[in-house]
């Protein structure tokens, strides 16, 4: 065996992996904001979805490759090593996000709640109708609504972004949207009426 | 190299540290276990009482050291107990004459060699029993021709056997390093020769003792109790895949009196502390509700063991008196911690104090309501040790805890359960609503014996919130409905080992085992 100080390359590994994991987790704002569940034992997980439903889990697995020569690895600074790893994660967290969206198309395609605006434009009518049709908890303490977080491709931003000042300050667009939140919270409200113990 | 481990234990062993691996010494030989006395001084000169093949009676005393004249004069009247007072024991024919046997891990000196010759000769002339005498040397033979003969296969790991040999035996049990050591025991494959089935249970547990010195010398009886439940977990795997119950129960029964002797140990220890503290460092008050919270649930789950195991003495006023002193020190500090609580509803609601018993349950229940739906971070779930959600409460966490736990729980099906079964229909229907926020999560083994291993490879987890509305009656007769399919038979033998799994694997806690504990717990009550 060569010379060799493997207490630091085993620290300095365990560090830039710790990165990778982090970066992987943080880095599309959807992705960190879920929840993070860990299988500690098994090969299953089955889950049931709010209409009482029991659905397999399939497991997919995200991985990203990158390859330095030995030639490159002499000269490797932590740096370099940083922008590699970040690079991976970058991929990954793409990977993992857009299998994300599909899986989100496909389950609210089945349940009925998906809109294809067949190319038309993204209007505030669209926006309501949207709206419609997910479903909007209220704060118990305060009464305030989680709103859902609402993602779009940059290209449909870049054509909406100047029309939302004119949407938030439209007063009919502001009465309309005012009563389907009235109607969300009333929803709310039925629905958690019917949480309770009965006979 | 294993060898020199072994003598290393035997020489550094007190006779409590190698009475359990002389037991499965003399199972090997054919010896039938009768009795061990594991809590204390030996009674009647007797510290082990067996039959061997031929079903001769046989009484051991237990020596640690070396026996010089001086100190063979002084235990001389216990030897004589031991061979002159007949066994007192219901399995025993008292008119037979028994076998005599002195063990000692050091030697005799010279003189008392002689000694021992000569009384021998002058009692044989006399037709009376004689002593026989084991000595260190032997003994040192014995188990490592026993590890040489039995291990079915080789120590897989060498190092993790040396590391958990000198891990220091002050600290909490390494579960998941001594479960991957033991199951480098476990026979492989589906199907297997009984005897060798045999065999690496007995290995399993001698493997199991010389690890588990170094709590030993350090009075750390509560790893020393876990590391025993987690060695009879692993008998309990065998005898299960198996179907081998029958040919393991001498070693399952072995393990089962080690589980006993420590916990009786820590009971003891803690009964006797004045205020629990026990160290000189200034934040111990930071650890004492981790710690409180843990000797009730060990205090009443041992007194339930012994209750399941028949044990007449299994009730013990002092426990009640340790659970009113400390009753606002004790802290829910992770879904880990829960078995904790829920063995001292059982242990409440079994001596009659149902409305202290239901105050621990509604407490639980409120507690994990509390963490999921006010401060939204939830419990942390029982896959994390104790030191883990110590660690994360103090700020001491060496890598962050990325996994979420808010709106899930592993242990709110079982709360549940266990709260409709004892009638608190009020109380439930108060928490309902936030009730059906948190999803309830369960892992479900593959094969039963997975049952008992601290992570199983096949299994599946099961998640799925509350209904919505939710009938009373229909909770009621879900929470009665038992399907003893859903059971290990290994719970069905030994229930009175249940209750200790889930002090040291509290994932294995599931509504369908809560129900049959509760059955057996509260069935006479």
């Amino acid at each position: 065996m060569l010379p060799d100080f493997p207490n630091i390359l085993a620290k300095l590994d365990n560090l830039i992996t710790k990165r990778l994991q982090y970066r992987v987790r943080m880095g599309d704002p959807i992705i960190s904001m879920a929840h993070h569940t860990f299988q500690h034992e098994g090969d299953r997980m089955v889950f049931g979805t709010v209409d009482g439903k029991q659905k397999e889990m399939d497991y997919k697995q995200f991985e990203s490759v990158f390859q330095i020569s030995r030639e490159e690895i002499k000269s490797l600074t932590i740096g370099d090593i940083i922008k590699k790893i970040d690079a991976v994660a970058e991929e990954m967290t793409g990977n993992m996000a857009r299998t994300m969206f599909s899986t989100i198309e496909q389950i609210t395609k089945e349940a009925g709640t998906s809109i294809d605006q067949g190319g038309k434009p993204f209007t505030f009518e669209t926006f309501l109708e949207v709206l419609e049709r997910v479903w909007i908890d209220y704060d118990e303490e305060t009464g305030r609504p989680h709103m859902p977080s609402l993602v779009m491709h940059p290209n449909l931003y870049a054509k909406i972004k100047d029309k939302l000042p004119e949407w938030e300050s439209n007063p009919e667009y502001k009465r309309r949207y005012e009563e389907i939140m009235k109607r969300k919270y009333r929803e709310w409200y039925d629905r958690e009426s019917n949480r309770k113990l009965v006979d | 190299m294993i060898e020199r481990v072994i003598e290393n234990w035997l020489i550094n062993s007190d006779e409590r540290g190698y009475q359990i691996p002389f037991c499965q010494l003399l199972n090997l030989k054919g010896y039938k276990i009768v009795h061990i006395s594991v809590h204390g001084p030996f009674e009647q000169g007797k510290d082990i009482i067996a039959l061997d093949s031929h079903k001769n009676p046989c009484a051991f005393q237990l020596k640690a050291g070396d026996i010089s004249l001086d100190r063979w004069r002084k235990i001389r009247s216990e030897v004589e107990e031991l061979l002159d007072i007949p066994i007192n024991h219901p399995g025993i024919d008292k008119t037979i004459p028994h076998n005599a046997i002195l063990v000692t891990n050091g030697t005799l000196s010279d003189p008392v060699r002689r000694e021992i010759d000569d009384r021998n000769e002058s009692r044989k002339r006399k037709g009376q029993t004689i002593l026989d005498v084991i000595t260190g040397g032997l003994l040192l033979s014995d188990f490592i021709s026993a590890n040489e003969k039995f291990v079915p296969t080789e120590i897989r790991d060498i190092q993790s056997f040396f590391n958990l040999y000198t891990y220091p035996g002050i600290n909490p049990l390494p579960k998941d390093k001594l479960f991957n050591f033991l199951s480098g025991i476990f026979p492989p494959g589906n199907k297997i020769d009984k005897k060798k089935i045999i065999l690496a249970a007995a290995n399993n547990l001698l493997f199991s003792a010389y690890l588990f010195s170094t709590y030993e010398r350090a009075k750390n009886y509560w790893s020393l109790a876990d590391g025993w439940i987690i060695a009879t977990a692993q008998l309990l795997a065998m005898a299960e895949k198996y179907n081998a119950y029958e040919e393991l129960q001498p070693s399952i029964d072995l393990s089962l009196k080690a589980i006993d002797g420590a916990l009786s140990n820590l009971q003891k220890e803690a009964l006797e502390s004045p205020d629990l503290l026990q160290s000189k460092s200034l934040f111990e008050g930071m650890i004492l509700p981790f710690r409180t919270s843990i000797l009730a649930g060990y205090l009443t789950a041992y007194r339930l063991f012994l209750l399941l195991q028949g044990d007449k003495g299994w009730f013990d006023e002092k426990v009640i008196d340790f659970l009113n002193k400390y009753r606002d020190d004790i802290k829910i500090f992770s879904e880990g911690s829960l078995p904790f609580f829920i063995s001292t509803f059982w242990y409440l609601n079994r001596i009659g104090e149902k409305e202290a018993a239901n105050r621990v349950l509604t407490i639980i229940i409120n507690s994990i309501i509390y963490t999921h739906r006010k401060e939204k971070v939830g419990l942390i779930n029982p896959y994390y040790e104790h030191e883990t959600a110590l660690r994360s409460f103090i700020g001491l966490l060496e890598d962050p805890i990325t996994e979420t736990f808010v709106d899930s729980s592993y242990s709110l099906d079982s709360v549940i359960t266990l709260a409709a079964r004892h009638n608190l229909k009020a109380f439930l229907a108060s928490m309902w609503r936030p009730i059906t926020h948190i999803q309830m999560i369960e892992f479900i083994p593959k094969y039963q014996w997975e049952t008992f291993l601290y992570r199983a490879e096949h299994g599946k987890l099961e998640s799925g919130f509350p209904k919505q509305t939710q009938s009373w009656s229909k909770l009621v007769e879900d929470s009665h409905t038992n399907n003893e399919t859903d059971l290990p038979r290994g719970f069905r033998r030994y229930p009175q080992f249940l209750i200790l799994l889930w002090l040291v694997y509290p994932h294995r806690m599931r509504s369908a085992y809560v129900r049959y504990l509760d059955d057996a717990i509260t069935k006479e009550n």
